[in-house]
């Protein structure tokens, strides 16, 4: 039971983990099965909240929320572009289509206000390239690869279909990797090579994130329930963007209580 | 904040004074006649902490208890003022005395 405990536990962020891990998992021992639900509920509340977590600075907490609203963006960026590129439930022309352009706009004006600003030093540059080559290798070497595969002669038409499903699923899991190792990029460097946005344009870049994932999640969701039959595709991608839309205003009432502590200071 | 909320509870049980992770459970045990969840209590006290509503003591080692701020007093007291005005109206509608 106890490694259970000890394993749930483990799923905590880090920076939780060093501060309550162990008084957790005694609490969680002590109770038994009963607070497993409790305890990943729990979990999946800390990774929904960065701003809560145990932390130096209020501006550690601000490069937490800011990480977090990249790896929204990114997602959200993930889903749309998996759901055009698979043949969604969106028509090649028409009103919808230009909806789904205004929020890729707002997506990466979204990513613009949130990301953290480099250093302006020789040192930070230099850290942060290493950082992106050390995370970034592997998803670029496998895109590299699938794209010289499908130049370098694969017929669609022609090869065995592993070999298609393969270099797709390929495809899909360099963006995959790539949309998860951006932001921890951000989080590797520290604060010696970037600094986060203030609190009020995080604030902003936060509300454009939420606009854009929630006028293409309810557009996407809408016209594949308004399809000839449900797109299953189409609906999912639509609910995880509406999803991503809350984690948004979960960050969002965090960031207020950043701005009320600023306030007070 | 309401009266089953997490973080009030937790601030009413270091009203009287710091206590550990274990003890504040158990002070609300006391209280509300069942313990917290490790995940829901922790969560509380990791975001009270954010909030500046509580601070650990220093050199008590693992189980470093934790203490109400001056502020975390002044929302406790507001919160429950809030919470006996409204337990206080609704007694008085149902033609129960508050007292």
């Amino acid at each position: 039971m106890s490694v259970v405990a000890r394993s749930l536990v483990r799923l905590y962020p880090d920076a939780f983990r060093e501060r309550w891990g162990a008084l957790v998992e005694e609490e969680a021992h002590g109770a038994g099965w009963k607070s497993w639900p409790d305890l990943i509920a729990g979990i999946a509340h800390m990774w929904l909240h960065p701003a809560v977590w145990p932390a130096d600075s209020p501006a550690q907490r601000q490069r937490r929320v800011a990480t977090m609203g990249i790896t929204v963006a990114l997602a959200a960026c993930f889903l749309s572009h998996l759901v055009a590129e698979q043949g969604g439930p969106l028509p090649a022309d028409g009103v919808r289509k230009g909806i789904m352009h205004g929020c890729t706009t707002l997506l990466l004006l979204g990513i613009a206000l949130v990301a953290p600003r480099p250093r302006p030093t020789l040192g930070a540059a230099t850290t942060l390239l290493r950082w992106a080559v050390r995370r970034l290798a592997v998803p670029t070497a496998l895109g590299a690869t699938v794209v010289a595969l499908v130049h370098g002669g694969v017929d669609a038409t022609a090869s065995p279909p592993t070999l298609r499903t393969a270099v797709l699923a390929g495809w899909w899991i360099a963006l995959g990797l790539g949309a998860i190792q951006i932001p921890r990029i951000f989080t590797g460097v520290g604060a010696d090579a970037v600094v986060p946005p203030h609190p009020g344009r995080l604030r902003l870049g936060v509300w454009t994130l939420a606009a854009a994932s929630a006028t293409g999640g309810a557009t996407i969701l809408g016209a594949s329930l308004a399809a000839d039959g449900l797109h299953l595709l189409g609906a999912a991608v639509g609910v995880g963007l509406l999803l991503l839309t809350a984690v948004c205003a979960g960050t969002l009432r965090d960031l207020r209580d950043l701005l009320d502590l600023a306030s007070t200071d | 904040m309401q009266a089953n909320d997490a973080q009030t509870l937790v601030l009413c049980a270091l009203a009287d004074g710091p206590l550990h992770g274990y003890a504040i459970n158990t002070a609300i045990e006391e209280l509300t006649g069942e313990r917290l969840g490790p995940g829901s209590l922790y969560g509380a006290l990791a975001r009270l902490e954010s909030k500046r509503l509580i601070e650990p003591l220093d050199g008590q080692g693992r189980q470093r208890p934790v203490r109400l701020t001056p502020l975390g007093r002044e929302v406790l007291e507001r919160e429950l003022r809030a919470m006996a005005r409204v337990a206080d109206a609704g007694l008085r509608s149902l033609g129960v005395n508050p007292a």
